[in-house]
């Protein structure tokens, strides 16, 4: 884990100290359908990063990560407590002609590593190999982002750039479910999300499927406001054989305590949520240990 | 190389007026007396510069000298213990063009410090505080945007 | 006319490594002839003098305190430097978008318009002098963002980081 200064949420890049430890009675899955991971840190913008220094920047990781390409900014997203109103506005300050600052992606040889970087924003997203292969836990996961993040706050000290001050923390699991264990159509939502029930008049009938987006609160230890889940289920084909799937996202955004503490409340959240949000035929098929 | 530390000047008694010009752009409208007050923020800078009062009158000039040729600023004062009183240091630093100037040294980002000067500022130019209406009125003949 | 329920600001992620692998096409088409319930957002431009750059404003209808706001942000936001007399920088833009993200999240409609002061270090400061009460947020430029809280009657003062909205907006709610 970064460990950040007391004060002002000020990471100290050098000090990385030990790798998050798996809370003891938290669900586990020996083959869960989590196809792609990404864990993000967004934290004041630096202003005195500029187009120049990613290229720079990308010289120190291009033998891990070979490709580039540029994507639009993500704008920044802080969550409220629900009883914040939500801003009613977006206010820009846009130059008439200037270039767009982007996000750059350094992607690595196989296409299953991903380091996304803007002024505010640092993400790694991580994706299975293939059908075959064990998802990498969430432990390793976190490793991974703290050695290549770690890496990044001391290139932006080295060429004083600024210091990081992280604002929001966010964590996302994206789940490929693909039907042919526990379920055949998309209109067998039942059997797989404990969250839906299909009705047993003829009006409005059996649905033939279910797109859902919740929100939930997520609360610390202490039971203070720490951010937000946001889960989507989606109908999906998959493109390689047609097959039906549901796309199941979910994503925990916050901040708790300093740095990057928020990611393992988050994880838990995503993982007791994505438990409760599917039922005990899956979880079987899954493989769940706990 | 590491920037300048400005000392104390005992020699400037704690009573010694020091002018500071105000842009317009720094006085914003107090809602409850709809008239216009200094912003905390014309007394932020580490070195904040100041003309010393004696010294400028020793050459000859007054506390019109300071807004010659700057239209768009007001002129206010604080004393030198004023200052003092919020750790500052109240120093000479004369320049070439401006033999008066001086410096009120020190960190001003916390607990209040430059709120607590702009309290204990007092109107010079024009002698007390104007309407906002007047203050508007005046950025608009320049061309400035309030 | 009854006002609208404005709907829910969401902010989605996104994900990029497996968006490949599926095709979210399906025969799925949702009719509906809602006319007076769906909110239309609109962009409202405020082109910046002759500067060049521009303000805009996404918003069903525009909160009282928009143009008063955007006018102050446009009066510094091309300052030349030494603009103060004292070697005073021109504004720094990133400070503020910064500074406009943060109004926009603590800003409600009914919220009186912030003085907008431009500071000598090229930062910024959003500044409310009322009911007895000052409510400053400074966005310098080599700090953090932080506000300062002043209750003239009763002595209470209150300070922070800029990024705490939660407690801006309810300091924003006393002042209003």
């Amino acid at each position: 884990m970064l460990e950040a200064n007391n004060a002002t949420n000020v990471i100290q890049p050098e000090r990385v100290l030990m790798v998050t430890v798996r809370p003891r009675n938290l669900p586990d899955f020996t083959d869960p359908p989590v196809a792609e991971t990404v864990l993000s840190v967004q934290f004041d913008r630096l202003s005195a990063l500029r187009t120049a220094h990613f290229g720079i920047y990308w010289s120190e990781v291009q033998d891990r990560f070979p490709t580039t390409e540029e994507h639009g900014e993500l704008p920044s997203m802080i969550e409220l407590p629900p009883d914040q109103p939500q801003p009613a506005v977006g206010i820009q300050f846009q130059a008439l002609e200037a270039p767009p600052t982007p996000r750059f992606w350094f992607v690595n040889e196989g296409g299953t590593e991903l380091i996304q970087v803007q002024r505010d924003r640092f993400i790694k997203n991580w994706r299975k190999t293939g059908e075959g292969d064990q998802y990498p836990h969430y432990e390793r996961v976190r490793e991974g982002f703290d050695h290549d993040f770690s890496g990044f706050a001391q290139f932006v000290t080295r060429n004083q750039l600024g210091t990081i001050r992280v604002s929001q923390c966010e964590v996302t699991y994206i789940n490929h479910i693909v039907a042919g264990e526990g379920w055949e159509t998309h209109a067998d939502i039942s059997k797989v999300f404990s969250i839906w029930r299909q009705p047993v008049s003829n009006y409005p009938g059996h649905a033939q499927d279910l797109t859902f987006r919740a929100r939930f609160p997520i609360f610390d230890k202490g039971g203070g406001f720490s951010g937000r889940l946001y889960v989507t289920l989606q109908p999906v084909s998959r493109l390689s054989d047609g097959a039906p799937m549901f796309l199941l996202d979910l994503t925990a955004r916050g901040q708790v305590g300093e740095g990057t503490d928020f990611f393992d409340l988050g994880r838990e959240w995503i993982v007791r949520s994505f438990t409760a949000l599917t039922t005990p035929t899956m979880h079987k098929i899954w493989g769940r240990r706990k | 190389m590491s920037p300048p530390v400005f000392q104390d000047n005992a020699s400037i008694s704690d009573e010694e007026r020091l002018f500071r010009r105000v842009h317009l752009l720094l006085l914003v409208r107090d809602d409850d007396t709809e008239s216009v007050r200094v912003s905390s923020g014309a007394f932020k800078d580490k070195e904040l510069s100041v003309n010393i009062e004696s010294t400028l009158a020793a050459a000859g000039g007054s506390a019109e000298t300071c807004l010659r040729n700057y239209k768009t600023h007001v002129l206010i004062s604080i004393t030198a213990g004023n200052a003092r009183q919020l750790d500052q240091a109240v120093c000479r630093d004369p320049l070439p063009e401006d033999h008066s100037h001086g410096l009120v040294y020190g960190s001003k980002s916390k607990s209040g410090v430059s709120e607590r000067l702009r309290t204990a500022a007092a109107w010079v130019i024009p002698p007390i505080a104007p309407s906002f209406e007047v203050i508007d009125s005046e950025r608009r003949k320049l061309g400035i945007k309030s | 006319m009854a006002a609208l329920a404005l709907p829910l600001s969401v902010n989605w992620p996104t994900k990029a490594l497996t968006e490949s692998q599926y095709d979210t096409r399906r025969d799925y088409t949702i009719a509906t002839s809602a006319a007076f319930t769906n909110r239309r957002e609109k962009a409202f431009v405020f082109p910046s003098g002759e500067s060049a750059y521009q303000f805009v404003v996404t918003a069903s209808r525009l909160p009282s305190w928009i143009e008063k706001t955007i006018s102050a942000y446009s009066g510094i936001q091309n300052l030349n430097e030494n603009w103060d007399s004292y070697g005073g920088k021109k504004i720094n833009h990133d400070l503020i978008r910064s500074s406009l993200s943060i109004l926009a999240q603590v800003m409600e409609d009914s919220s009186p318009a912030p003085a907008v002061v431009p500071l000598g270090d090229g930062g910024l400061q959003l500044e409310w002098h009322r009911k007895q009460q000052d409510l400053e947020v400074v966005f310098p430029a080599d700090d953090t963002p932080q506000f300062f809280y002043q209750n003239r009657s009763t002595g209470v003062e209150q300070e922070g980081f800029a990024c705490d909205v939660l407690n801006l907006a309810q300091l924003l709610r006393k002042i209003a």
